[in-house]
């Protein structure tokens, strides 16, 4: 299950994040700062894993951004990372080509594919069609 | 009309404002607490979505969490939405307005659009709470079975967050829940997996039941994402339910054969490794792809398989493949990736074995040079090194000379324990001192220091080499007045000891005094300079200003004084430091058991028995075992020992059980070792040339001390689960079963005799598994031949269950008695014999009587006893002499009576062998105890534990105490007359 996930630019400001168990503001901002400071400081050819408190830390860089999360001892490491690539592909197709400003200034619409990914941690739709399919039905509503 | 600004203006607004960002969003704040006070939804909600925006920059939002609750109330997806996405930001189950929560989720979970259902989901999985769950378990139940798959799914998912907050709704959910196992939709049925996963992990025997569903889906699907859950849903039950692994052989095989996705073909793998026995073949293939894994270009793949390996290695043993892995391992090490350096490096701890060790730490040594974090390269050579008592080490000179290199690091946070494997090394591997005490010499007086004038070693080491020198000298090489010289001045002259904190310092002057000591046996000409070198440098020690330097330096200098330069006298003086010592247990001292009670008299004056004579060192009496440990430590023998030369390697007496050293072995070390060269500089350069003309010369074979020096009268604790056997006591030789068996058939007793017939018994051994104990009996006619008895039966009290018996008892003759019957068995059931002690079973003796003359023959019946001896029900008790004397000093309660007898024997050539056989034939474990080797007595253990209780009980039958032993101790004297054998028996009650 994953615990949080956290999308961080390569200058370690917080361009999402999520939290799937509860965890109060206080403790999320120093997780993410003790977190991002770990990740933007490894050096681009080591393994995309670390093992951080009791938990696995599961990376991957997009361009400018970090897609970091955080999952338990137990889970699959590579399911992790395929997950993070299929939210970071989902988020491709919907903006087309997505940059670090797409999720800037449509931050929300970040959160609302997430939410289509992923609940309380886990997978809900592999299919990215039917991720943008949801998505496309909902944004008429707006 | 507030000024309303977009999402989109306010991001531009902190982009533009650069340097100072934290102005503009104070404003911005300022703006939306206007903004949320709106009566206008849009304008509300726009300001909750900035709020969202501004949380991620660190903001804190949590005083506009009412705002947040009315924005999701509102009726407009557009305006509901961003709400909900701030709620599940920023709120948790401790939210205090969460409450208010609820109705809008019962709303909007009956609303039209899937989207708002969808969207409240999400939500509750964030903020959900015990009280929020209660209210909305029902709304929840029939989501469960909603027509869209889209809820479906998002709800099964929700739910196990749901059942963490609130864990009594798990049953209410259970059935629901497990029909979605058999949802058409692979979405819903792919998430029900993924719960009931994540509910496993909790507690996974709860759903041993789902197993044939489950599967019957991994058995049918082709999709991977499911696939992996299910393979970890099975690594859960599979320890669980013994036949599952034989079932999953087949499709696990089946997907490490055929799938394409790594992520599944590693799940696979580990889901073998962790559950299925070793030794088949899919382990094999198993560990064959993991192969591949280990040598993938990807980086990622290698660390998930070095990671594995770890378990691979732990739990299969088979070492078919570790050669190519120990490469792999030590090339991982170097990688600059600390995760995979240091799973590298845990594996290489387990993977390493004595054939390769040195090499490993070689490459660990080269690494650790390199690196700058080197302490985790230190820290594995030495917990390699150190495991099992240094199992892996087969050269220690070798491994000391590494110690010496590491010890060169002066601010390794692994400098103690270098140290103290240096000294420890040392104290158990007697043929490896000569060289570890050049080595240590060379270390403290390196070149080095007479330019830096600063020692070149860490601290710690410096007081281990001190150490060495001071207690080994008698190991410095011959002739070794040089050595002597040297080692002393190095130890006092240096001025950086004195910069050397307190403790070493002490050590250092000790160690000189030891020198001086010692000089007189091993450098006999150098006795007036190290004098003189004393009484030259101790003073200025004894002005220190640490007080146990001081008083250490002061009492070296008065041992000094007192002897002199006096060689004669000096000789005397060696006994201060004769005493070896031996490796000791940290925890000696606590196992030492605290026996000794103020109130307890010492000697518990027992009634005067003739017979009864007090036996000399009774092992099971904790007052005097320490004599029979002084025995084993050679003090017995110690007045021969102080005629004969003294020598370190007779030290410790080889009788003693814990001297494991050959002193011709150490003999060979030492011719083995060639002279240094002189010209060589750094002393470790010259320590590594002398271990390879050591090793020219034929490798020197190292015995090394694994046994602690435990305190006497504790128990030693036993290693790998074996009872330690000491080399003084022995298993008494207990006759096989068949010689027994002969011997018992032979022991016939008479249990009646009278006017008509005798009747005789033969108890055999009991049977502990059946729990019966087998009886034979025969008749014999006594009387008259005119008279005919026949008929004769045996009644046996109700309680006593006889399987032969009938309703008129065992039938012994059957007709008339001839001259005598054949042996009759009467198994009789042995649980109501409880108690320990000579037991006599009352039976009715029924036979018939009739003359030549009279028609009628007459019944008699006559009470006759079977008796049983006390040691029949007694099962031999497998315990060595240490579990023995530890049962007595805790159970003492459980031994408070005592009997002793004495008989006298004629000499017979094998007593213990006589001993045993009584054992055997009384059903006590026998051990027989070493005593001096001068005198022939002997001492014999016998132990025997009483029947179990049982349910039934026979009239005068009680259940002796749980875990009630009785320990017979036998000492055979040996007396001009005879042999005299006393036998004392302990046990709870006469």
């Amino acid at each position: 299950m994953i615990n949080f996930i956290l999308l961080i630019s390569r200058q370690g400001k917080t361009r999402l994040k999520k939290w799937f168990v509860p965890c109060p503001e206080r403790d999320q901002f120093r997780t993410i700062k003790e977190v991002s400071s770990l990740i933007l400081n490894r050096s681009p050819k080591v393994c995309n894993f670390l093992e951080w408190r009791d938990y696995k830390l599961c990376y991957k860089r997009y361009a400018s951004l970090f897609f970091i999360a955080c999952i338990e001892q137990n889970d699959n490491e590579l399911l992790a990372l395929e997950m993070v690539h299929h939210f970071v592909e989902c988020l491709d197709r919907y903006f087309g080509n997505v940059c670090e400003l797409d999720l800037i200034f449509n931050f929300h619409k970040a959160y609302y594919i997430l939410d289509e990914i992923l609940i309380s941690g886990e997978l809900q739709e592999s299919s990215k069609r039917a991720v943008l399919h949801h998505i496309s039905e909902q944004d008429p509503l707006i | 009309m507030v000024f309303e600004k977009s999402l989109t203006a306010m991001v531009k607004g902190i982009r533009a404002h650069r340097g100072n960002e934290s102005e503009y969003i104070q404003a911005c704040i300022t703006e939306i607490q206007k903004e949320v006070a709106s009566k206008n939804m849009s304008t509300k909600s726009m300001a909750v979505l900035k709020l969202a925006y501004l949380t991620m920059l660190g903001y804190d939002m949590a005083w506009a969490t009412f705002a947040v609750v009315e924005v999701m109330g509102t009726n407009r997806f557009a305006t509901k939405r961003p709400g909900y996405l701030a709620s599940s930001i920023s709120f948790t189950d401790q939210t205090d307005v969460g409450l208010l929560t609820i109705n809008l989720f019962k709303k909007d979970f009956g609303s039209q659009s899937q989207y708002e259902s969808g969207t409240a989901i999400n939500c509750l999985s964030n903020i959900c709470s015990a009280e929020i769950s209660r209210d909305i378990m029902t709304d929840l139940l029939s989501l469960l079975s909603s027509s869209r798959a889209y809820l479906r799914k998002k709800t099964v998912l929700c739910l196990y967050r749901i059942f963490l907050k609130d864990p009594p709704a798990l049953r209410t959910c259970f059935p629901k829940l497990k029909d979605r196992l058999g949802d058409e939709d692979q979405g819903v049925l792919t998430a029900t997996v993924n719960t009931f996963l994540e509910l496993a992990r909790k507690n996974a025997r709860n759903y041993l039941s789902l197993v044939p569903q489950l599967y019957h889906i991994l058995v049918n699907t082709q999709n991977n994402w499911l696939s992996i859950k299910l393979l970890k849903v099975f690594q859960l039950l599979s320890p669980l339910e013994p036949r599952l692994p034989a079932k999953l052989v087949e499709p696990l095989t089946n997907i490490l054969n055929t799938t394409k996705a790594q992520s599944v073909e590693f799940e696979a793998i580990r889901c073998v490794v962790r559950s299925m026995p070793e030794g088949s073949a899919i382990v094999a293939l198993a560990i064959e792809k993991l192969q591949t894994f280990l040598n993938s270009s990807d980086r990622n793949l290698r660390f998930l398989a070095l990671d594995l390996y770890k378990e691979v290695v732990e739990k299969f043993k088979e070492k078919t493949s570790l050669k190519d892995l120990h490469d792999k391992v030590l090339t991982s090490i170097e990688e600059p990736d600390l995760t995979v350096r240091r799973v590298a490096l845990q594996l290489l701890d387990r993977i390493v074995d004595p054939s390769n060790f040195q090499e490993a730490v070689q490459r660990l040594l080269e690494f650790s040079r390199k690196a700058t974090l080197n302490d985790e390269f230190i820290g594995t050579i030495l917990r390699m090194a150190a495991r099992d008592r240094y199992a892996l080490v087969e050269d220690f000179a070798w491994y000391l000379l590494i110690l010496g290199e590491i010890s060169r690091n002066m601010d390794s946070s692994y400098a103690a324990t270098v140290a103290e494997q240096f000294v420890d090394i040392c104290v158990r591997v007697p043929q490896v001192r000569p060289y570890a005490v050049t080595l240590a010499l060379g270390l403290l007086d390196t070149p080095a220091e007479a330019e830096r004038d600063s020692i070149s070693v860490c601290t710690p080491m410096v007081a281990a080499c001190a150490w060495l020198l001071g207690e080994y000298s008698g190991d410095l090489e011959k002739p070794s007045e040089a050595a002597f010289l040297s080692g002393a001045k190095v130890l006092l002259t240096s001025r950086s000891i004195q910069a050397l904190d307190a403790a070493t310092q002490t050590q250092c002057i000790w160690a000189a005094s030891k020198l001086y000591l010692a000089v007189p046996e091993h450098a006999p000409s150098t006795v007036a300079q190290l004098h003189e070198l004393l009484c030259s440098q101790l003073p200025s020690f004894v002005r220190s200003t640490h007080l146990d330097v001081s008083e250490r330096a002061r009492l070296a200098l008065n041992i000094a004084n007192f002897y002199k330069a006096d060689a004669q006298s000096l000789q005397s003086a060696k006994g201060l430091v004769a005493e070896q010592l031996l490796p000791v247990k940290p925890d000696a001292q606590a196992q030492v058991p605290v026996s000794v009670d103020l109130d307890e008299p010492f000697f518990v004056i027992e009634e005067a028995r003739p017979s009864f004579m007090p036996v000399r060192a009774d092992p099971t009496d904790p007052y005097s075992l320490a004599s029979t440990y002084k025995d084993d430590l050679g003090f017995a023998s110690e007045p021969n020992r102080a005629e004969a030369p003294q020598s370190t390697a007779q030290g410790v007496p080889s009788s003693s059980m814990y001297y494991l050293g050959k002193s011709d072995e150490r003999a060979a070390a030492e011719q083995a070792q060639e002279p240094s060269v002189p010209e060589v500089k750094d002393p470790l350069a010259q320590m590594r040339e002398r271990l390879e003309a050591q090793r020219n010369a034929g490798a020197p074979k190292y015995q090394v001390m694994r046994d602690d020096v435990t305190a006497p009268g504790a128990t030693p604790t036993p290693d790998a689960g074996q009872v330690p056997s000491s080399s003084s006591t022995a298993t008494l030789p207990i006759p096989p079963e068949k010689e027994l068996t002969d011997l018992q058939g032979r022991l016939w007793t008479v249990c009646h005799r009278g006017e008509h017939l005798a009747v005789y018994v033969c108890i055999r051994s009991p049977n502990l598994r059946k729990r019966q104990i087998r009886l034979e009996l025969r008749c014999e006619r006594l009387c008259a031949p005119e008279l005919l008895v026949s008929d004769v039966a045996l009644r046996f009290p109700s309680a006593a269950h006889v399987q032969e018996a009938d309703a008129s008892g065992r039938m012994l003759v059957v007709g008339s008695l001839q001259e005598r019957s054949s042996k009759v068995k009467a198994n009789l059931d042995s649980a109501p014999f409880l108690w320990p002690g000579v037991f006599d079973l009352r039976c009715e003796l029924e036979y018939l009587v009739k003359s030549a003359s009279s028609e009628a023959a007459e019944a008699q019946s006559l009470p006759i006893q079977l008796r049983f001896p006390a040691t029949t029900f007694l099962a031999p008790q497998p315990m060595s002499e240490d579990t023995i004397s530890d049962y007595v000093s805790s159970k003492s309660d459980l031994l408070g009576h005592q009997t002793a007898q004495a008989l006298s024997f004629e000499k017979t050539a094998d007593l213990s062998s006589l001993v045993g056989r009584c054992a055997g034939l009384c059903h006590f474990h026998g051990i027989q105890q070493a005593v001096s080797p001068q005198s022939q007595d002997m001492k014999f253990l016998l132990v025997g534990a009483v029947q179990p209780p049982s349910a039934a009980t026979l009239e005068g039958q009680r259940a002796a105490p749980t875990g009630a032993l009785v320990i017979c101790r036998c000492a055979a004297l040996v007396r001009p007359s005879g042999l005299e054998l006393r036998i004392t028996v302990k046990a709870f009650q006469q």
